[in-house]
């Protein structure tokens, strides 16, 4: 009897996982190739690349991995790497691959590091760091975009060998927040038409 | 409820904190009928019976529905300079 209910927990934690990630890889596969339609479309005008002052994705990672815990970070990974290396044929080259693990990790180690300083998340009770209400998640997004800003060039630069000037740091930063921002809000006035419409 | 919906309705919930605080809270039809009513008028300035007029609802509905206009700031309500007993209606 024990074994079948355990059976049965362990079939709801993979049903649970699946959707999670399921949920995760299209919505943030789908921010991806909005956001790389915009940069290859800028870069082929010889325009500086909007793209990467609007960087849309990182909704995906702020959201998912706050709300559906570090579960979600497998799928988010295959869908950033998939864009990239299938559909636009390896448009950032195989650092890309250590680049954008780099990017993700930004949020963990966001939330790792407000835990670590007495913030309270993740958890039923008492949670001080409220996800539910934006102005919570917008310190995760402001931190996590300096984190990724300084992972990212600091990795091109001492690793790759590229020349990485300060602008490009405080671009990939700003990036990350109005990228993050422009989706919640798009999500928000998505929701407000969808329930006037209904 | 299951985790992961319950997870999904805390991403409802926290766009309807964004939505609270821009105040993008769907209007009822008879707000919307009004505001319109309001937006649409040639004038810059309306009377209530202008709006009567205009929005096609009864005198005592679109008193009520200026009051609760007025609570989201958005129309206020002027005093006529020609007739003291007259309130004019404007968008915020």
């Amino acid at each position: 009897m024990t074994s079948v209910s355990s059976l049965s927990n362990y079939l709801d934690k993979i049903l649970d996982f699946s959707k999670v990630s399921f949920i995760t890889f299209a919505f943030s596969f789908l921010l991806w190739v909005i956001w790389a339609s915009l940069i290859i479309s800028s870069y082929n005008e010889g325009r500086l690349p909007t793209g990467s002052f609007i960087f849309l994705p990182n909704a995906a990672r702020i959201l998912c991995i706050c709300f559906f815990g570090f579960r979600a970070i497998p799928a988010l990974y295959l869908a950033e790497i998939l864009g990239p290396e299938i559909l636009f044929d390896n448009l950032y080259g195989y650092e890309s691959i250590i680049t954008i693990f780099l990017s993700i990790m930004a949020v963990p180690a966001t939330l790792v590091l407000l835990r670590s300083i007495g913030f309270r998340f993740l958890e039923h009770k008492s949670n001080f760091l409220d996800f539910k209400n934006y102005k919570h998640l917008l310190i995760v997004i402001i931190i996590a975009a300096a984190f990724n800003s300084i992972f990212v060039t600091s990795f091109l630069y001492l690793v790759n060998g590229s020349d990485i000037s300060a602008a490009v740091t405080y671009r990939y930063f700003l990036g990350d927040i109005i990228g993050a921002t422009l989706v919640l809000l798009f999500l928000t006035f998505i929701k407000v038409a969808f329930r006037v419409t209904e | 409820m299951n985790k992961f919906r319950s997870q999904l309705f805390d991403v409802l919930n926290l766009l309807e904190s964004i939505e609270k605080d821009l105040n993008v809270i769907d209007f009822s039809p008879n707000e919307k009928q009004v505001l319109y009513s309001v937006a649409k008028s040639k004038k810059l300035e309306n009377n209530i019976s202008d709006i009567v007029d205009l929005s096609g609802l009864s005198r005592s509905s679109v008193y009520k529905t200026l009051k609760k206009l007025v609570e989201r700031e958005a129309i206020h309500l002027i005093q006529s300079e020609n007739d003291k007993r007259e309130f004019l209606v404007k968008l915020s």
